[in-house]
């Protein structure tokens, strides 16, 4: 046995299963305080006119259908709607956010990305390259590089 | 409806990416420039003429303890007699803006250092040239690119013609933003800005003017007696004729040695800059050096 409340409920489904219009119609016969609120159980009787019935009434059914669907549709675009701006919307700031860490992928870090090393890639003195050495004293945050002219003697001997 | 909200994510998405390319990346630089002494004491020069210092935020921290390390790692590591200080510069450099050159006069030499932070900012990546030039021509002594991990200090070691023995170190310090707070005081950007109105600034392509008439600094008898040594860097203000007409102290060394410094720098007179064959005022560095023997 139904409730009012799931009588209420199921309106809001319709249009309704079947199963649904069963419950719906057996409590409506039964329940006093329903019957009383509505007019008569003969006014809402196309209420609970089910599905299958209406295959022998061609173009009311859809006709029903259409004029109740017409809330959801619009519900439903509106939702549909949203969800393309929340996609768009997550998509253009994911978008921003890699463009944001592709071009400055440091900002944000203070020392991440940074490099952890120290890395000489070329040195020179005067037009040619140089030679050098490199120290790092222990548990020093300094770097010493000496760069000096290679001679013309161990130019030779290379 | 749904266009107008998609035309407004656009131009919030372009406004935001915008606004991403345009906030750039700025970087404080410490510069400073050493003379090594290998065998028998050499005088050191006690004044040195440089480009125009820009205001920075890292230039108000103090740096004496990490000066006193820089120097002592250095004479003992490469075995020198003695290491001495030439000049220091705090140098900002603002992403698209290319190259800091910065130019130091000392005894009839010059020493052109350039510092370019090439594309790999967020990996502190640099290239370092150090030219020896005069009226002739100039002479690489250095040129290097490197990485450099942040909060560590590269110290490069050269030699410049004569085979004397300099050593340039490097600290990048970060962004402004980075180093606001630890900010004590000093001189700021509106000093420099009222200091500097009017006049040439002596960088990149414009050198500092050539010292015609010089005054030494008298070591004041009560600093030497408190042997209070130091060194003073200041922003010259030279007028149309080339005489000192205005003197900001940058670093100072105690009030003592600073009046000092000024009161010589005010004797001094520099060569006229022409620009366009037109006398200007003109802005540069200067360091003094007080030392005790």
């Amino acid at each position: 046995m139904i409730k009012c409340k799931v009588v209420n409920f199921l309106f809001s489904l319709i249009p309704l299963k079947r199963w649904q219009g069963f419950l719906l119609s057996h409590h409506l016969q039964r329940c006093p305080l329903c019957q009383k609120n509505m007019a008569s159980a003969e006014q809402v009787k196309s209420l609970f006119i089910q599905e299958g019935d209406m295959e022998s009434v061609p173009g009311l059914w859809p006709a029903i259908r259409m004029k109740l669907g017409e809330g959801r549709v619009k519900k439903s675009f509106g939702l549909r709607r949203l969800a393309w701006i929340a996609g768009a919307a997550g998509l253009l700031a994911a978008g921003a956010a890699s463009i944001w860490l592709f071009i400055y992928p440091g900002r944000n870090s203070s020392s991440g990305r940074l490099a952890e090393r120290f890395q000489i890639n070329y040195i020179r003195v005067g037009s040619g390259p140089a030679r050098a050495c490199i120290f790092k004293p222990y548990e020093s945050n300094m770097i010493f590089v000496w760069a000096e002219r290679e001679t013309k003697e161990e130019e030779n001997d290379d | 409806m749904i266009k107008k909200k998609l035309i407004i994510i656009i131009i919030f998405f372009i406004a935001f990416a915008f606004l991403c390319l345009q906030a750039a990346v700025r970087l404080d630089i410490k510069l400073r420039f050493y003379e090594g002494t290998r065998g028998v004491a050499v005088e050191l020069p006690q004044i040195v003429t440089s480009s125009f210092l820009h205001p920075t935020v890292t230039a108000n921290i103090p740096s004496e303890a990490e000066l006193i390390e820089e120097k002592k790692q250095i004479q003992r590591i490469f075995n020198l007699l003695d290491v001495s200080l030439i000049t220091e510069a705090d140098l900002p450099w603002a992403e698209g803006s290319g190259k800091i050159s910065h130019l130091i006069r000392l005894d009839g030499k010059e020493y052109l250092i350039s510092l370019t932070p090439l594309y790999q900012v967020r990996k502190n990546q640099f290239r370092i040239e150090v030219f020896e030039q005069n009226d002739k021509g100039k002479n690489s002594l250095l040129d290097t690119e490197f990485i450099q991990p942040k909060g560590n200090i590269a110290v490069f070691g050269f030699e410049d013609m004569q085979g004397n023995p300099y050593f340039l170190s490097l600290r990048v310090t970060g962004s402004l933003k980075e180093v606001e707070t630890a900010v004590t005081g000093g001189v700021t950007a509106e000093d420099i800005e009222e200091f500097s109105r009017g006049a040439i600034k002596a960088e990149g392509e414009v050198k500092p003017p050539r010292l015609i008439k010089k005054v030494n600094p008298v070591y004041p008898e009560e600093a030497r007696k408190a042997e209070v040594q130091g060194i003073v860097i200041l922003s010259v203000r030279t007028d149309t004729y080339g005489r000192v007409e205005d003197i900001l102290v940058r670093k100072s060394a105690g009030p003592l040695l600073d009046q000092a410094a000024i009161d010589a720098i005010r004797q001094w007179i520099y060569e006229p800059m022409l620009v366009n064959g037109k006398p200007n005022p003109v802005i540069f560095t200067v360091t003094v050096h007080f030392k005790l023997k």
